[in-house]
């Protein structure tokens, strides 16, 4: 009986001890989101890349490229939050001074269970040449 | 006394559709005029829709924004209420700052609220890169 209660009390003991363990590590966004991204512009397979990332402040300077697989590529620059996981940044095409797209997203907090890092949200259309204006989803996996 | 209740629900029903029904709102159909807009921590300035095309489910606005004339490009969805604009300067055309909101009424005044992004680093008033809150309004008429 002695040896039930000292059994039970050391597994509610490991039990108390795992959760404290878990509830330790606190989730965050990734520190920086350089390098190659691909998925889905709405109806458009994309790759995004993502040169340089720099400031020190809550939001820091991302510069890149865009470009729809098989098409041109364009340049984006935006910006990027660690402490939120906030991403926004603009699309430039050679042909207008203005951004022709506007991507305002957020990143996952990744972790051993969901190892996948991703890029999820929704852009902006305002160049009637480049496709009807409006608000479109876009997805993108690191 | 069942029939007697049988009305009282069914008063009860036909009350509560029609309070349902008189909450319904529309957006309007144009955005055009001028507004005064509240952006961050910045005094109030205005911007004005000057023209608002006839495309459809999202028409394009254009017009200009701020005492230095920059120039407004974006679309509003009448549908939804959805509207978002870019406000590209107007020395360089380059769009440094994106606004994102939705409209609601009050009475006859128009609102539009929501956040904008600035790209730029450190732009004239201090702000950094980031996301921030904004309220505009016009006057109904």
């Amino acid at each position: 009986m002695f040896s039930n209660l000292k059994v039970a009390t050391l597994a509610i003991v490991a039990v108390c001890a795992a959760a404290s363990a878990a509830s330790a590590v606190t989730p965050s966004w990734p520190a920086k989101i350089t390098g190659t991204w691909k998925g889905q512009s709405n109806q458009t397979s994309v790759v995004l890349k993502i040169s340089t990332q720099s400031g020190s402040g809550k939001c820091q300077v991302i510069t890149g490229t865009l470009q729809n697989v098989g098409g041109g590529t364009d340049t984006i620059q935006g910006y990027y939050c660690p402490t939120s996981g906030a991403v926004e940044f603009r699309r430039f095409s050679s042909a207008f001074a203005a951004a022709i797209q506007v991507y305002n997203g957020n990143l996952n907090q990744a972790n051993a269970g969901a190892p996948v890092v991703f890029m999820a949200g929704s852009f902006g259309q305002y160049e009637l040449a480049e496709g009807p204006l409006g608000q479109y989803s876009f997805s993108l996996s690191h | 006394m069942k029939n007697l209740l049988t009305l009282l629900c069914a008063f009860g029903i036909v009350t509560t559709m029609a309070a349902g029904a008189a909450h319904a709102q529309s957006y309007p159909t144009s955005l055009v005029g001028t507004w005064t807009i509240l952006a961050n921590n910045t005094q109030p300035f205005t911007f004005t829709v000057q023209a608002q095309s006839s495309d459809s489910p999202c028409a394009q606005i254009t017009g200009v924004l701020g005492d230095t004339n920059d120039t407004l490009l974006g679309y509003y969805c009448p549908a939804t209420g959805v509207v978002s604009f870019e406000r590209n300067a107007s020395a360089t055309g380059v769009t440094f700052q994106v606004y994102n909101g939705a409209l609601s009424t009050e009475g006859s005044t128009l609102y539009m609220t929501g956040n904008f992004a600035n790209y730029d680093n450190v732009d004239d008033n201090g702000n950094d890169v980031g996301a921030y809150s904004f309220e505009a309004t016009i006057p109904g008429s």
